[in-house]
């Protein structure tokens, strides 16, 4: 729907590795990730800088809910310097990428990932009063306006509106925490260790070869 | 532009001493005393910076009240964060190409820049970070919103200076933009103190660079000998496979013809992604920790790598004795440091890419060597299913 020509900046985690995976880029200079660090909070503040230098482009952020909230406040800098920003949240009440090595390696036991409500659980409802932090809401205070994604048929003509839109617009569109990014090579492991199959519904204990 | 032509030391020196801006015109008299802080912020005019990212601070709005009075119309970004000014000044550089600009205050504001500083070192990201720092005479009382900025900042800069001296202010600019912008690109961080910011001066913008060691090391464009090495192992090949990364993002057009004439298939780090169209039918798109198996069972089944911009990163090899085990290994990159650091490269050649594979692209034109790598291509797509 951008035609690939669009600017495209992540934070760091699952939604880095599904945008770098399926967003094809054919020029240089229009993909910004924290690569080297991998530092999270990068794709609001990064996607303002790209606006800024190029007002001409398309600039669209693909984050993640752990990621996004790092560095919310920005949001009141697209406001404020009226910055075209175009936002989606991938949602899924987690910190996605460790999940997913909790699932893989430490047999599904949780260490401080779940990002959503103490009180009730989205994925467990799916009642979206239940969804937290309520970034719609959130985008309200700031003034930007703001949609909540739940089916995937509604996904297109709500990215079609965020695109046709002047101004910035965020979409928070949730999905499974169950979900990894596959394929996997895990840290330390050559060719003939690559992973292509399962995700977080059959967790396992396999054998990290390093950190 | 450092890289891509022999010149004499001589010559390095004049070139890194200029300025983007020729015939730069002043708001103030030749002669005309000014405030360190508009000596600073027309530095930044003469570099053609349009663009800051700058949040205030009591160590710093000298140099705010400077930029509201630019006459070229520096535009100030105010983000709401010092990481998340850093973070833009990253996005900025990043889709451009050009030194992105940060300003903070002291304290604080410069710890609040620190993982962007590391990020952009880590990336190799051109940047210059600008902080006000607490007035000489107080460094090292703790004083208010004072932290020792230089040393915090040292591992995580490509280089920073503390400025003492109001007369500094131009070469030092200079210097800054220059290292942030040469060789292999990253963070440079210019602390300022208040009082120097406020100091009245003349300022001279003359001086040249001194930076004789970092020039003596830039990489010179390679030999012809040296590319008809690279070039050897190609006619030898019968899997080849290029590995290009965020080193390549200014040498797509010479990669593209490079490819053309070989028929080579690439792949992309992270950092690489789009140095390449991924659209191209000899993309392999990305490879390493999370990317394609073909891209993965290229590198592993290759008899020979291509490694351009790259620096073997551990979420790209994995286990490094595993890694590109089959090939022998051409390393061609801007940062000596890099070459040999974790895998041992056969063909080592230290060079900015663009020049190394315009000179390789034009060898192989005259000499009219063709290349035939179809089967190698099949065998890999044969893996896509």
């Amino acid at each position: 729907m951008t035609a690939g020509k669009a600017v495209v900046s992540t934070g760091v985690g699952q939604h880095q590795m599904w945008a770098a995976q399926h967003y094809k880029f054919d020029e240089p200079r229009n993909w910004l990730t924290s690569g080297g660090l991998g530092s999270m909070g990068f794709g609001l503040p990064a996607a303002i800088g790209a606006a800024a230098a190029r007002p001409d482009a398309t600039v669209v952020d693909i984050d993640g809910d752990g990621s996004f909230v790092m560095n919310i406040q920005e949001l009141a800098t697209l406001h404020a310097e009226n910055l075209p920003v175009k936002m989606f949240i991938l949602n899924n009440q987690h910190l996605g990428m460790v999940v997913q090595w909790e699932d893989r390696f430490y047999g599904a036991n949780r260490g401080h990932t779940y990002l959503g409500s103490p009180d009730v659980e989205y994925h467990e409802t799916k009642d979206e009063a239940d969804i937290f932090p309520d970034f719609v809401k959130i985008c309200e205070g700031f003034r930007v306006p703001a949609e909540r994604v739940v089916r995937k048929e509604d996904l297109k003509p709500a990215i079609q509106r965020m695109l046709d839109h002047d101004g910035p617009y965020l979409l928070d569109v949730m999905f499974p925490h169950q979900e990894h990014v596959l394929p996997m090579v895990p840290g330390g492991g050559t060719f003939k260790d690559t992973i292509t199959t399962g995700d977080g519904r059959t967790p396992e204990l396999k054998d990290m070869k390093t950190l | 532009m450092f890289t891509e032509t022999e010149l004499t030391a001589a010559q390095m020196q004049d070139l890194a001493s200029q300025r983007p801006v020729a015939n730069f015109q002043s708001r103030f008299g030749d002669d005309e005393p000014r405030k360190g802080a508009d000596i600073l912020v027309e530095a930044l005019e003469r570099e053609g910076v349009d663009c800051v990212f700058a949040y205030p601070g009591g160590a710093s709005m000298e140099i705010h009240q400077s930029l509201t009075k630019s006459k070229t119309g520096v535009r100030n970004v105010l983000c709401r964060h010092e990481q998340g000014e850093v973070f833009a000044a990253e996005g900025y550089a990043k889709c451009t190409g050009r030194v992105g600009v940060c300003v903070a205050t002291s304290g604080p504001g410069a710890t609040n820049l620190v993982t962007g500083l590391a990020d952009a070192l880590l990336d190799s990201v051109p940047m210059v970070a600008i902080t006000g720092q607490v007035p000489r005479r107080m460094i090292g009382t703790d004083a208010f919103q004072e932290t020792p900025t230089v040393e915090i900042t040292r591992q995580i800069t490509k280089h920073n200076y503390l400025v003492m001296n109001v007369e500094d202010i131009p070469r030092v600019v200079r210097e800054a933009f220059f290292l942030a912008s040469s060789g292999r690109p990253g963070p440079v961080l210019i602390d300022i103190p208040k009082d120097v910011q406020q100091q009245m001066s003349v300022p001279y913008w003359g001086p040249k660079v001194s930076l004789n060691g970092y020039l003596s090391r830039l990489p010179s464009p390679p030999t012809t000998a040296q590319m008809q090495q690279v070039l050897d192992m190609l006619l030898a090949a019968k899997k080849p496979v290029v590995y290009a990364g965020g080193g390549c993002l200014d040498a797509a057009p010479e990669l593209k013809e490079f490819i053309e004439r070989t028929g080579i298939p690439v792949t992309n780090t992270l950092m690489g992604l789009g140095c390449y169209p991924a659209s191209d039918e000899l993309s392999l798109d990305m490879l390493g920790m999370h990317g394609a198996v073909y891209a993965n069972y290229a590198i592993d089944s290759a008899d020979l790598l291509l490694a351009f911009g790259v620096r073997f990163d551990d979420r790209v090899t994995g286990k490094l004795e595993a890694f590109a085990s089959r090939a022998s290994i051409v390393h061609i990159d801007i940062d000596p440091a890099e070459i040999g650091k974790n895998k041992h490269a056969h063909a080592a050649i230290f060079s900015n890419i663009k020049p190394a594979l315009r000179t390789l692209n034009g060898m192989i034109r005259a000499g009219g060597a063709t290349f035939d790598f179809s089967d190698w291509v099949a065998d890999i797509g044969a893996q896509r299913e």
